[in-house]
């Protein structure tokens, strides 16, 4: 066997590990929570702020509700710091950032959908990719981001090293690439499939219940122990109450056939006012949008309302929203 | 590089020649190898997402 010099091997593999960095920290950075973050970040004088994933994301026109808002002598200046794939800890972390950048922010507006208040999060920081990596971004300190995930010491460590390796960090805008390969290949010569900006109509059906008993247990589970909501959640509304803000639950609309399959069973109208109870036992409003929008049409699929169709949902939600008590 | 020496060198680094080509075996071989290497890692790196189930792409 013939000996090799190991140190230009271990410089090389080092230079190659920081160039494979460098690329993946200039290739990421227009990821879309980072556009988010800036997006934050240019907002000013913001007095609501909404806070939710991928169905409030790009969905509020801030020119109508401020007209709307106008119109009846009141004043919404938003701020959407809702993002698409997101959890809740990533809101929680996306809604203090705007509250930090807007301290005149007295609503917050939570959008969400089937149990989303209420399910419980147990992240792993393996478990972060794509646009659930918006802790890596240096606006967020270490010790939040441990908070917010509730990290041990491990998903500590873990976090901190994707917060210094890009190539860890960003891995999925490398694989999204080999996924996007993988479908343009698996569709040669096969019947074209609905897509829509965020990917596939049909991969959407995996964020509904995968049936009807799944959702019924979901509604039982929280049914037998109705007093809280998600911790991440619950952070933001203590958050909320410190600074004297107003908290509204907001069910985004629904498609007629998620409607349908899901909130026509007897288990959804009893989980609806067990959240609504808790709602108005703590002060909070609520707004029930699910059957704002009764055209199919107006949906990208079975939950994501249009852009076309937020335009008339924002003007709602204005009108709803000035309408309400401001505590 | 020929198409022999290619060849060659694909043949060496897939084991099926005990020789290493001029390319792996020269005064700069170990960028050769480097270079070899270096394409494995990428290849591996973006292939190993592969488990993952894509819901949102835009991302």
């Amino acid at each position: 066997m013939s000996k090799r010099p190991l140190l230009p091997l271990l410089i090389a593999a080092g230079l190659l590990l920081v160039a494979i960095n460098a690329a993946m920290g200039i290739w990421s950075h227009r990821l879309p929570f980072r556009i988010k973050l800036e997006q934050i970040r240019a907002s000013h004088d913001a007095n609501i702020v909404f806070v939710g994933n991928s169905l409030l994301d790009g969905r509020i026109d801030h020119d109508i509700l401020a007209r709307t808002a106008k119109s009846r002598c009141a004043s919404l200046n938003s701020v959407n710091a809702a993002l698409g794939a997101v959890d809740p800890p990533e809101q929680r972390l996306l809604f203090n950032y705007a509250r930090r950048l807007n301290p005149g922010i007295r609503t917050v507006v939570v959008g969400f959908f089937d149990f989303q208040l209420t399910a419980s999060d147990n992240s792993r920081a393996v478990d972060l990719i794509g646009n659930r990596l918006v802790g890596v971004d240096r606006r967020f300190s270490a010790r939040e981001v441990a908070s917010a995930y509730n990290f041990g010491l491990v998903d500590r460590a873990t976090m901190e090293i994707l917060r210094w390796s890009p190539m860890a960090a960003y891995r999925g805008s490398a694989w999204k690439e080999v996924e996007l390969l993988r479908r343009s290949m698996g569709t040669m010569g096969m019947p074209a499939v609905a897509t829509n900006s965020m990917g596939r109509v049909s991969d959407f059906a995996g964020l509904e219940a995968a049936d009807t008993q799944a959702f019924d247990k979901h509604a039982a589970d929280f049914l037998d122990n109705l007093n809280q909501f998600n911790r991440s959640y619950e952070w933001i509304f203590d958050q909320a109450a410190r600074s004297h803000t107003r908290v509204v639950l907001l069910l985004m609309p629904m498609s007629p056939y998620h409607r349908s399959a899901f909130y026509s069973r007897p288990a959804w109208p009893k989980y609806l006012a067990a959240i609504e109870s808790l709602a108005a036992q703590r002060g909070y409003g609520v707004i029930d949008a699910s059957e704002w929008i009764p055209n199919d049409d107006d949906f990208a699929d079975h939950l994501h309302m249009t852009i076309n169709a937020s335009k008339g949902f924002t003007a709602r939600v204005g009108s709803a929203l000035t309408a309400m008590p401001d505590r | 590089m020929t198409f022999t020496r290619l060849r060659a060198t694909l043949e060496f680094l897939g084991g099926e020649r005990d020789d290493a080509p001029l390319l792996l075996s020269g005064k700069y071989a170990w960028v050769a190898r480097c270079a070899v290497w270096m394409l494995a890692i990428v290849l591996i790196y973006f292939f190993s997402g592969q488990s993952s189930k894509f819901i949102y792409i835009d991302f």
